[in-house]
């Protein structure tokens, strides 16, 4: 698959903002803020998921959207509805250099467009101070209802094993595994929303619906 | 459709956990650039994983991040890894009476992440062998160590073998283990390789 693959899930609705946006980057409209504003938060999740520390995933993103703006401003792109999967190549492919240490270290991230950007495009780990999640995450902790629950996600998230090593030795199915993480994640949010840290759900929709 | 069946199965959960397979994996993560509800489901799990409380931390081996816990970790370390490497020899008792098992470190690699270079393992000066653990390694690859411009190491410098619950120890002599940097890889029969991390020796005195 390259980079000019369809999302297979993409409406075409995202589809069709995501021509406008291309249009208007092509066009040098000020929308640089637009992109990170749908972008960002997935991207930066692209990069943790192999392991780049924080810093080095913002020297990352911001090569990941150069890169793709200098594409789209000079050649243009195959299939203008399909930017989300020509960024997420992109940056896949950033982190690979990364890796072979192909890539000359830098930290010279816009700090003004990092301060100025938009609640929306920020994580969680970025929108919340470290102590209050931290806080968050052991209150959780300390709710989980059974020891068995507190088990599951000490063995999938510290020890990472496997799902089928874990149903195995607590005798649980596949489908009790879920519903062990499912009540996890709700009790998670609903500590969120109730100290107030939750995100506004309209806002992140309006995020994708651009 | 696709957005349904990542929920229900709880696709961010297993995401974090480096769970998936490679090809769930892309489509999950091309999913996220266009679903921000799926994006706060792993920021959720993301923020979960990283903050779970010290204390059930503590049973997991890792690299000791300063020269000042080097002992206390290496206590703790040794215990850890007298555990794996016994049980997967069957040998428990030969351990506790070989004389070079001291002589021994255990790392990790979960807390391994780069920062502007390599991270760096720290052992002892007389330490003789390394051994590195490394998870969330999906069943149809497996690890590789490489050189910095991407040459495989000599079969000689290091061993490699998973173990039953799907992570591989990969066993280095100190000795070949240099300040320069050592990538590690996951290789399958298909697909691209997967960086897994980058790690340097710092020997203490």
């Amino acid at each position: 698959m390259n980079y000019s693959d369809p999302i297979p899930s993409d409406t075409a609705d995202r589809g069709a903002a995501s021509v406008s946006l291309v249009a208007a980057i092509a066009d040098r409209s000020e929308l640089q803020e637009e992109l990170y504003l749908k972008f960002r938060r997935p991207l930066l999740q692209v990069f943790q998921q192999r392991r780049i520390d924080r810093d080095d995933a913002q020297d990352l993103l911001q090569r990941t959207f150069l890169q793709a703006i200098k594409k789209i401003r000079s050649d243009g792109l195959d299939d203008p509805s399909n930017l989300g999967g020509y960024l997420y190549r992109t940056a896949t492919n950033l982190a690979a250099a990364y890796w072979r240490g192909e890539l000359a270290h830098q930290h010279d991230n816009d700090r003004e467009l990092m301060t100025n950007l938009r609640d929306e495009a920020l994580s969680l780990e970025e929108r919340i101070d470290h102590d209050i999640l931290a806080r968050s995450v052991r209150e959780l902790i300390e709710q989980l209802p059974a020891h068995r629950d507190r088990e599951v996600l000490e063995r999938f998230y510290l020890r990472e094993e496997p799902r089928g090593s874990i149903c195995e030795s607590l005798n649980l199915t596949n489908l009790q595994l879920n519903q062990v993480l499912w009540r996890a994640r709700q009790r998670f949010g609903e500590i969120l929303r109730k100290h107030g840290l939750s995100r506004a759900p309209s806002l992140a929709a309006q995020a994708t619906d651009g | 459709m696709d957005h349904m069946r990542f929920k229900s199965n709880l696709t961010a959960a297993s995401y974090v956990a480096r769970g998936l397979d490679e090809s769930t994996q892309e489509d999950f993560e091309l999913h996220l650039m266009s679903c921000p509800e799926c994006v706060d489901d792993v920021e959720a799990w993301r923020a979960i994983e990283k903050h779970m409380p010290k204390a059930e931390r503590a049973v997991v081996a890792r690299a000791a991040p300063a020269h000042a816990s080097l002992k206390r970790w290496r206590l703790a370390a040794s215990l850890v890894g007298i555990g794996i490497v016994g049980a997967a020899s069957g040998w428990y008792w030969r351990g506790f009476a070989d004389p070079d098992l001291d002589k021994t470190e255990f790392f990790n690699t979960l807390p391994l992440t780069r920062g502007a270079y390599c991270t760096p393992l720290k052992y002892a000066a007389d330490t003789q062998r390394v051994v590195l653990r490394v998870a969330g390694v999906a069943s149809d690859r497996k690890v590789v160590a490489l050189a910095p411009q991407g040459e495989a190491l000599a079969a000689r410098s290091y061993s490699a073998r998973r173990q039953t619950d799907g992570s591989w120890l990969l066993q280095f002599a100190a000795a070949s283990l240099t300040p320069r940097a050592i990538r590690l890889e996951s290789q399958g029969t298909t697909g691209p390789s997967e960086p897994l991390g980058c790690i340097s020796a710092q020997s203490a005195p």
